[in-house]
Order: structure tokens, then sequence, then C-alpha cells
């Protein structure tokens, strides 16, 4: 038996909205400590990590365990309804073998959906030495990658201990987007050594759609090796999401 | 179609005796010096008697009102089997000229039918091919022409060559059919959809040759939807049908763990399978070295068709499901995925095409074979290129996912 009541239901819409960019169907577990959600995306390229503890809802209950398998075409399209203002509501019932999502706010909207039964999927767990650190604005990211997107399909983060640094080149042109510590959205950086690494855009623009509910991302990475971004939720929820790089030959 | 419009012009020219296309034999010559037995024997005669494989063909020439064969080669018992058993083929090393030479002798006794006419056979001749065809042993038939049998040439990349047709007023069979008994309840199964009546015969280990009869001799599907289907339709129809079906279970199997290459060659095909640890996705390239069948310049024709992990994909032919089958009956086999490379390259001893069992038999040997392991994917491919006679460069910067694989990582390789 589960049963939770989130404040904001739009946190909820974007966190799903990224959820789906990277797989169709997943796996929610709750258990007395909260809801979470790990998934790779068929590719293996990348790689989410959802956790929403118990104390970020305004009402949990939870016995035991419960295993939600969901798809996330029909999810999302559900979760897109919910208004400004409106609390979310899930409720697990095994007896239907339903989700049900409620909506409650000027007026209580109840949905369900059949759930799925997916095996549950070793992940490996991501141990990885990151040589640098930086906290930004969730925003100027999300801004930065824009600005990235109009030249390249790939981006190159680059960290000194001064500044975090996004370059790109293609056929267009080349863009720079500098965060510096004087910068305003920059809140921390923390990088020993010069490093750099390439990533695809494509998975960072579809990962950002979770930017709506977070406020700043944590980057983390090394020369040559995957990125971990950190999204922190309201509540205490955590948003992870690591990403293997692209390397670049001559 | 023999061929294209500028080669025939270079036939007229060579009348068989220059050789100006450059091929080591006159496919023209040949087939018609393999046929004129045929025909000395037919001569004036308006029967005749042999044992099919079971073979068949359909043609799509006037669609839908088209022509549905059976072949019938000059043999009688169970030897007549050897006139289309592809596997038999490979294993014994039938030569290029052995196969046109087999093929050409056959008879296709042929009637004209209405593709509806599937399951309410108005034509005794069609109703006689379609008892033939459950038939999983070769089966004693009598032939009555309605005229004198004449020449006619098919060669052609997909189907495998035929010989003289005739024009058959009435076939007997002169025997009872063996008939599987899966094959027996499926082919009386007016509910079941043709799609999920291959995959359940394909289950029962029914031969995918015996289900592509059975589908192109309009015998599979719901009643009033079935029809019959030109072989070269029903062919590639069954190669994906089958392939889509292992593909949804090869998907969520866990990574091979090594490089793997496989190789084979035969009638003039060389195959370089190369498995890597990925997640599915499938790319052939298909290299036609000059002189082999279909190519007329000096430099090879370079060809490349490919399907993403998530099912993105280029145009896919005929030839693509032929050799994406077997690989993926390998991996179901060994409970693994994995990204593949299938280089292909028709060397000009291939001088006739003699249809694409040759593919599917081809990856199929290569596949039973041992692989050779490897590190690192850039000694598999310098190994593939050592038995390719096309130089590397030619090729390779035309595939795509080697592009892909070599610059995108995974995170599989920094979790562990």
């Amino acid at each position: 038996m589960f049963r939770a009541l989130f404040h904001d239901a739009r946190t909820w819409r974007y966190v799903v909205d990224a959820i789906s960019t990277l797989v169709d169907e997943g796996l929610f577990k709750a258990t007395e400590e909260g809801l979470r959600l790990r998934a790779m995306d068929p590719s293996h390229v990348a790689m989410i990590d959802f956790e929403m503890p118990r104390d970020a809802f305004d009402e949990y209950e939870c016995e035991g365990e419960a295993k939600i398998g969901v798809n996330f075409d029909e999810m999302k399209k559900i979760m897109r309804r919910g208004r400004s203002g409106d609390s979310l509501e899930l409720i697990h019932d095994a007896d239907k073998k339903r989700l049900i999502l409620r909506f409650r706010g000027k007026s209580v909207r109840t949905f369900s959906i059949p759930l799925l039964e997916l095996e549950e999927e070793e992940l490996p767990e991501p141990t990885i030495e990151f040589k640098g650190l930086a906290i930004v604005t969730a925003k100027a990211l999300n801004e930065a990658i824009k600005d990235i997107a109009i030249t390249s399909d790939y981006v190159k983060i680059q960290m000194t201990p001064d500044a975090l640094i996004l370059t790109a080149s293609g056929e267009s042109g080349e863009v720079k987007v500098e965060f510096t510590r004087e910068s305003e959205a920059l809140l921390d950086l923390d990088a020993s050594e010069e490093i750099s690494a390439t990533y695809t855009l494509s998975y960072l623009q579809d990962v950002l759609k979770v930017v709506g509910a977070a406020d700043t991302v944590k980057l983390q990475f090394s020369t040559n090796m995957p990125i971990r971004l950190d999204f922190n939720l309201p509540g205490g929820g955590r948003f992870t999401y690591f990403l293997a790089p692209r390397i670049e030959t001559e | 179609m023999p061929h294209t419009p500028r080669e025939r012009g270079l036939c007229a020219k060579c009348k068989g005796s220059r050789r100006l296309c450059g091929r080591p034999k006159c496919p023209i010559l040949f087939r018609v010096e393999a046929m004129k037995q045929v025909a000395i024997n037919l001569e004036n005669k308006e029967e005749m008697f042999g044992s099919t494989p079971p073979s068949t063909l359909v043609g799509e020439w006037n669609y839908p009102q088209i022509y549905v064969g059976g072949l019938i080669p000059p043999e009688i018992g169970d030897n007549a089997a050897f006139f289309d058993s592809p596997r038999l083929w490979l294993v014994k090393g039938v030569t290029l000229d052995e196969i046109i030479r087999l093929r050409s002798s056959m008879v296709n006794s042929r009637t004209q039918v209405h593709v509806r006419d599937a399951a309410f056979p108005r034509n005794k001749v069609l109703e006689r091919i379609q008892e033939m065809v459950i038939s999983s042993r070769p089966i004693d038939v009598e032939v009555h022409f309605e005229k004198r049998p004449r020449f006619r040439f098919t060669f052609d990349g997909i189907i495998t060559p035929v010989g003289v047709t005739a024009h058959t007023r009435d076939l007997i069979l002169a025997q009872n059919p063996s008939v599987p008994r899966v094959v027996d309840r499926i082919v009386c199964d007016y509910d079941l959809k043709a799609s999920q009546a291959i995959l359940k015969l394909y289950s029962h280990g029914i031969d995918v040759y015996h289900i592509q009869r059975l589908l192109s001799t309009g015998l599979l599907g719901i009643k009033k939807q079935r029809r019959i289907v030109p072989t070269r339709w029903s062919i590639t129809a069954v190669d994906k049908i089958i392939g889509d079906f292992l593909l949804k279970e090869v998907k969520c199997m866990p990574l091979i763990n090594e490089i793997l290459l496989f190789h084979h060659e035969y009638l003039g095909n060389h195959y370089e399978i190369l498995l890597i640890p990925r997640p599915y996705s499938f790319e052939m390239i298909e290299i036609w070295m000059p002189r082999s069948v279909w190519v007329s310049g000096k430099n090879p024709s370079v060809f490349v068709n490919w399907e993403l992990h998530d099912g993105r994909a280029q145009e896919m032919d005929g030839g693509y499901y032929a050799v994406r089958l077997p690989v993926l009956e390998y991996l179901r086999r060994i409970k693994r995925q994995a990204c593949v490379i299938a280089v292909r390259e028709i060397r000009p001893e291939y001088y006739a095409p003699v249809g694409n069992w040759q593919i599917r038999e081809n990856v199929r040997a290569a596949l039973s074979r041992n692989p050779e392991v490897f590190d690192d994917v850039r000694e598999a491919i310098a190994r593939m290129s050592s038995r390719l006679k096309t130089s590397l460069h030619l090729w390779l910067p035309k595939s795509y996912l080697l592009k892909l694989l070599e610059k995108q990582t995974i995170l599989d390789s920094f979790l562990r």
C-alpha cells in the first residue's frame, strides 16, 4: 500500500518530462524512506537516479515496498494537465493494478493508468572520481546549452580553477559561454586542475527539461569521463543524471 | 532482367564471345547451354513426370493477375530435394555453375491466378500447387502442358533462378504430401493472422524456406485475407517478421563480453560479421567489387544500411533482412545482444545472382564457426580488412555505426 501527497504538481511534471526523454517505461520503487527511480537509456549513454524522500511529501504512507511500473508517455500526458497551485496525490492500487494520479486544486481531477509488470533492472552503482565541481543556477545552464545548440551537436565543457567554460564549434561558427568566479550564476567552483570533456548535446537538452523544477545544478566531471548533474528539487528531492562522454580523436 | 539497359547494349556487341563485361563467363550463354538439354528432352512433349522438392515460383508481373508455378526437376525420388536445398548446397560447396545448371533444368509449370484466389482456388492447378508446398519432402507430380514449354531468363538477386517455363493445363500429385503436423494445423487455421502463423511455424522449427513457400502460395492468414504473394516479397516478409520478433527478445538481453569476429565465403560472396559489446544496432556494408553482378564501372560500389537501438533506420532492403535474421538467431541462441557490423564483399566470381538464400546461409555458416576474439575494435577491423579484397579506405568511411561508436562512449565502461 502506497499513498503520497506532494504540494506542487508542477515539480512532477518536469521530472516525468525529463525521465520520458530517456526511457519509455520505468519502475518507481516506494519504500518507507521515499520514492525512487533509476533508469538507463537503451543505448547505455545516460542514466537517471531520481529520489524523493518521504519528508519531501506533505503526506506519505507506505507499508513495505511497492513497485510501480509505468509507461512514461502515458504518465507524461497526464502530468502536463497539472495546473499551477495543484497538489498531486499518488496512489498505488495494487488490486486493480493501477497508479492513481489525483490533482487537488480548484477541482479534484483523478486519472489512473495501468501498471506495467516490469523486471527490476540491476543498474551498477556509479563510482566515479570527479576532479571538478561547479554549482550554477539551473536557468543559466539551460540558457548556456541553448546558446551552444545554435552551432553544434556537441558541447565541450572545461573547468579551470577560476572558471567553468562551455564551448562548441560547428560548420556555422563557434560559441563560448563562460562562468567566472565573478558571474552571478556561478555559486560554487572547485577544480584543482584544468579538466575538459565533450558530451552529446541532445542528451543534455533532454535532461534539462527538469530545470523547471530545480533552482540549482551541481556539475561534476573529469577529463574524458562521464559527467554527473545533480538537480536539487523542492523538499529535498534529488534528480541525478549521468552522461557518458564523447572521445574526440583527431 | 538480367542486365541494365547500358549493359544490354554491351551484350549485343559482345554476343557472348568477347567477354566485354569482364565476367569470367557469359551468364546468358551459360544459361542457354544448361537449358538446351532440358529443351531437347521436352521437345514436342505435352507432359512430364518428376519429383518436386517441393519448389515454387510466384512472379510479380501483372499483379494482381500473377503467375504461380510449381518447379519440377527431371529427377524422381528423394534426391529431387537437392534441387532446392540452399543449406545442402553450401555444405557440399556446390559451385555457382552447378547451381545454375541444377535450377535451369527445372521446369516452371505455371498458371495465371488472381492474388485473391488464395483461399478459394478456382483453378485446380493452384489447388494442386498448394497441396504440393505443404509437403516437407519431395513429391511426385505429373504435369500436362497447355503449350509446348519455352525458354525464359530469370536471374535475380532475391529469387533462386529457374529454367524453362510452361503453361500448365493440369498438375497431378502422384503421391501424398508428407505434412508436418504443425503445418497442417496452421494452414487450416483460418482465424490466425499471417504474421502470427509465420512465428508459430518458426517456433515449431519449420524451416524459413518452407514457411516462405506457404506464405507465397497463399496458405497463411485469416481466410478472407489470404493472398498469393510473389516469391520475392514473401522471402523478405518472412525474414522481417521473424527478425522483428527475435529482435524484441534480443534487445532485452545482456551485452556480449568481448569483441567477436566471424567470417565465411561461398559463391564469391565474402562475409565478415563483427559483434561489438554495445546495445543492439545493426549495419550492413555491401561492397560490390568491379566486374561482379550489376557493377559495370571500375570502382567498387559500396552501400550501407543501418538501424539503431531505438529503431531509427536508413532504408533497408531484402538483402539487409536476409543478413539480419541469422545474426539475430545467433544472438538469441547465446542470449546476448551486440552491435553488429556485417560486411558483405561481392566478388567477380559471383557473375550471376542466384537468390538471397546465399546471404542467409553464408551468414549462418559464418556464425557456426568459432569466432576470433579481440580487445579493440580497431584490431578487429584490421583483421577484417586483411581478408577483404577492397581496400579499407574505400568502405570504412562509409560506415555510420562505427563512426558513431568510436566517439560516443557508454556508461558501462565507467561504472564497472
